[in-house]
């Protein structure tokens, strides 16, 4: 706290300019903390994965424009009815100088839907045929959807037409590995020396919970792009510690999405214009267990969702400039504006629901139960739950308590749905609506055996959700994704909050980083100028 | 003498095991499940998961073959961080850990030392009240809060050092004086309580009436005397400092082994929070006992006595 205390006056005093005139002839970004793995196919964190785009190069790259453009594949065929891809790769290299093959990608593929390969992402590749079969042992290997005709050749089968395919070949688990050094030595990823890649950069060095140097890579198909020669990845898990180093020119980066700058200092920040916010493809949200008496009442979780004050808690308590989510899918670019589907802070229809939900459980406002409202430990998350707790007492006259998990506990309770209700924040797998509105898909799914944690579950939205899959036309598709939520919202299994932003602080030297909204930086065209 | 080391060894290894398997137990009775995240797994990936860290097997099954990693010293892969191992880990952390706990651990003997004989020899003036208000200082100040203020001062305002991280000695000092603070304060006020008393003792005043010089008593017959419960002390002091410290090593950003200690728990790295238990056990039992054995060597009174 009084380290906090220091930190605001130390802004308050000394106002931050970042006008520094010497420019590092590397770029330091802190890294957070030390990446869990830099397998392509093991990672599911955002820290590796930052690092994997780096240090790899997929079937496609996400440009500029937050879209997928063409990348190990020079050219992409598409069949008429969008489930068949064929992909012709362009002559590249792996950083050890041997060549890249269509067979690369197959392995790396292959490996990831062997049965019992431990990779927690391998749902991501239930999209291609016969996948989910093959990993639960069901089919063998050779019915894959994929097949690598020539060496430069690359044909795959989906199950569906997915719209968002070719996003998904540009993050992480859709990455080639080198077939031959993998099967040679399985822990080729566990050290700098035996780690080979093909993206825009190799790694140099990797000093664990320490640092990361990587370096360009003089055998990326595209180096003449990279201006880059090297850039520095520490890893200190301590935001204040980076935002001074940060302000001594220590480091040239701060804040989102490697790490983030402290929620006590960015409003200070944010006043003096030296943050940069731009949003997330992600939101912050409640899960309502409807199971448990009193939530079970559709008309109780929409009292509950009007009545919350969501522009006084972005404005107020979390003062980044997060913006009042009415709906579940986030601001995206093909996808518009979010939907409002009700109004915020709607004290009158707030009212009328709880009225009618009361009534239809045979309760009074004196025998409503106390609701229990959990979060994971977290000073941010608190507050918020605070904010809740005292806008629905005003509002509906209801007595909110706050329990508090540590995460991994936090996490199992909702997966059991042992809760009332309970904060979520989700960032999206792709830029596709489909990522939002598919974890409530079903309630428990015998297949996938995935849980959505709140009971909920809509035939309807079931329906939906299945159809809009298997539709190729994206007009068509996209008025039943935008179905599919006006359905889960006026359910209010989950109740939207607010959509997430990234904040980040960058000297001014530092040129053309990347940021999409899913939380990736890529560094491919950075320069410092 | 030997007999007691090998009884006192054989004591620490049943304690050992204690320890093992009660930290086995509980650990698996934390609820919360290391491969939890906000989207479910499918059951056919939890399930591949769980066989590749050997999860589903029987408890006792578990318990086995951890015993024998313990005992072949082989501590297995961490579950989170999938490119290290533990023995990797202490290997790598441990040493930068030590390093910097070395310094603090010198650094307040003798300056805790210094300043609680000082404070001793001229009691209630204002010597005696200047060190004592430091110890006080140094004792009920948290290290993190003295480290944030030693950061603030030191590294932004008069940018004197370097605000974190580890590799040259320059970056050791903030965290050394952070961690070195609380422990100088404590022996400096145990040196002083102790000195005081053994000043006052008779043999004090013979040694002085055999004429030898004020040093000589305070080094010979003073100090030797006194410092017995600042060895005592020391044994669990530096056992802590040396494994690091998790909220220095966080504010910093020093790969130690502290972080590990904190993060294993809450990433419920299994083979982590074992290994580093049963590493830091080891270290614990053996410098209690070779404290034990140091006793008789400061003070000829303690006799170690062979048993009959």
């Amino acid at each position: 706290m009084l380290r906090i205390l220091i930190l605001c006056l130390f802004i308050a005093l000394t106002q931050c300019t970042s006008t520094s005139t010497s420019h590092p002839s590397v770029l330091r970004v802190n890294l957070y903390c030390e990446p869990p793995t830099l397998d392509p196919r093991l990672a599911t964190d955002s820290t590796s994965m930052n690092v994997l785009v780096m240090l790899f190069e997929g079937l496609t790259r996400i440009g500029k424009d937050h879209r997928p453009h063409p990348a190990l594949a020079k050219h992409i065929k598409i069949s008429p009815d969008h489930k068949t891809y064929t992909f012709t790769l362009r002559p590249s290299f792996w950083s050890d100088g041997t060549a890249l093959t269509a067979d690369d990608i197959a392995y790396a593929w292959q490996s990831i839907l062997t049965p019992n390969f431990p990779s927690p992402f391998a749902y991501k590749l239930y999209i291609i045929e016969n996948a989910e079969a093959i990993k639960t042992g069901k089919l063998p290997m050779d019915r894959l959807g994929v097949k690598a005709l020539d060496s430069n050749k690359l044909e795959v089968r989906l199950e569906n037409p997915t719209p968002y395919f070719l996003e998904l070949l540009a993050s992480p688990t859709f990455f080639p590995v080198q077939q031959k050094l993998d099967q040679a030595n399985e822990n080729w990823s566990y050290h700098a020396r035996s780690y080979v890649s093909n993206g825009p950069f190799s790694l140099k060095t990797w000093e664990h919970e320490n640092e990361i140097v990587v370096k360009k890579n003089p055998l990326y198909w595209d180096e003449k792009a990279v201006q880059l020669q090297n850039l520095h990845l520490s890893m200190i898990e301590d935001n204040t510690t980076e935002f001074y180093m940060y302000e001594m020119n220590e480091l040239d980066w701060a804040g989102s999405p490697l790490s983030n700058i402290s929620a006590d200092i960015l409003p200070a920040l944010k006043r003096q214009g030296l943050v940069i916010s731009i949003p997330a493809t992600g939101i912050y949200y409640f899960k309502i267990n409807t199971e448990h008496f009193p939530l079970n009442n559709p008309s109780i979780r929409r009292a509950l969702a009007f009545a919350i004050d969501r522009k006084s808690i972005c404005e107020h308590v979390t003062q980044a400039g997060q913006v009042p989510a009415m709906g579940m899918i986030p601001p995206m670019d093909e996808w518009g504006a979010p939907s409002r589907l009700f109004d915020d802070h709607d004290v009158r229809r707030a009212k009328q629901e709880f009225e009618k939900g009361l009534k239809e459980l045979g309760l009074s406002k004196a025998t409503f139960p106390r609701l229990i409202l959990s979060h994971n430990i977290n000073y941010e998350h608190h507050k918020i739950a605070q904010a809740l707790q005292q806008q629905w007492q005003q509002t509906l006259g209801i007595d909110v308590e706050i329990e508090q998990y540590d995460w991994k506990v936090y996490l199992s309770k909702i997966n059991k749905q042992d809760y009332q209700i309970g904060r979520m924040g989700w960032l999206g797998e792709f830029c596709d609506p489909f990522t939002f509105l598919e974890p409530f898909k079903t309630r428990d799914d015998p297949v996938t055996g995935g849980i959505n944690g709140t009971g909920w579950e809509n035939p309807r939205y079931v329906a939906l959700l299945t159809e809009a899959q298997r539709e190729k036309n994206r007009e068509k598709r996209k008025i039943l994704m935008r179905e599919a939520e006006a359905l889960l919202i006026d359910e209010m299994p989950v109740i939207p909050l607010y959509f997430l932003i990234f904040s980040y602080m960058k000297k001014p030297y530092v040129k053309d980083v990347y940021i999409s909204p899913l939380g990736i930086a890529d560094f491919k065209y950075a320069k410092i100028k | 003498m030997i007999l007691y080391f090998f009884k006192r060894l054989g004591f620490n290894l049943i304690a050992l095991f204690v320890i093992i398997t009660l930290t086995f137990f509980l650990m698996k009775s934390i609820p919360g499940d290391p491969f939890a995240q906000e989207k479910a797994l499918p059951k056919e990936i939890l399930d591949a998961l769980y066989k590749h860290y050997k999860l589903d097997q029987p408890l006792y099954k578990q318990y086995l073959s951890y015993l024998k990693s313990v005992a072949t010293w082989n501590l297995g892969p961490s579950f989170k961080y999938k490119t290290r191992t533990v023995n990797e880990i202490i290997k790598n952390g441990f040493p930068i850990s030590a390093i910097l706990g070395l310094e603090a651990l010198l650094l307040s003997i003798c300056l805790g030392i210094t300043l609680g004989s000082l404070a001793a020899l001229k009691k209630n003036r204002w010597q005696d009240y200047g060190a004592m208000i430091g110890a006080s200082l140094g004792i009920s100040v948290p290290h993190f809060i003295l480290a944030a203020f030693l950061q603030y001062f030191l590294a932004i305002k008069f940018d004197l050092l370097p605000v974190a991280r580890w590799g040259t000695w320059q970056q050791t000092i903030l965290p050394t004086l952070s961690l070195a603070a609380l422990p100088t304060a404590f022996i400096a006020r145990l040196t002083r309580a102790n000195l005081i008393e053994v000043l006052e003792k008779d043999y004090i005043k013979t040694a002085y009436a055999k004429g030898l010089s004020k040093y000589q008593v305070l080094i010979k017959h003073s100090l030797r005397n006194a410092i017995l419960p600042v060895v005592t002390y020391l044994g669990t002091l530096s056992i802590n400092i040396l494994t690091g410290s998790f909220v220095i090593e966080k504010i910093f950003g020093i790969p130690g082994l502290g972080q590990w200690f904190i993060n294993s728990v809450m990433n419920r790295d299994y083979t982590v929070i074992m290994g580093l238990t049963v590493f830091y056990s080891i270290l614990l039992l053996s410098v209690t006992l070779l404290i034990d054995l140091l006793y008789g060597i400061i003070d000829p009174r303690i006799k170690i006595k062979e048993p009959i």
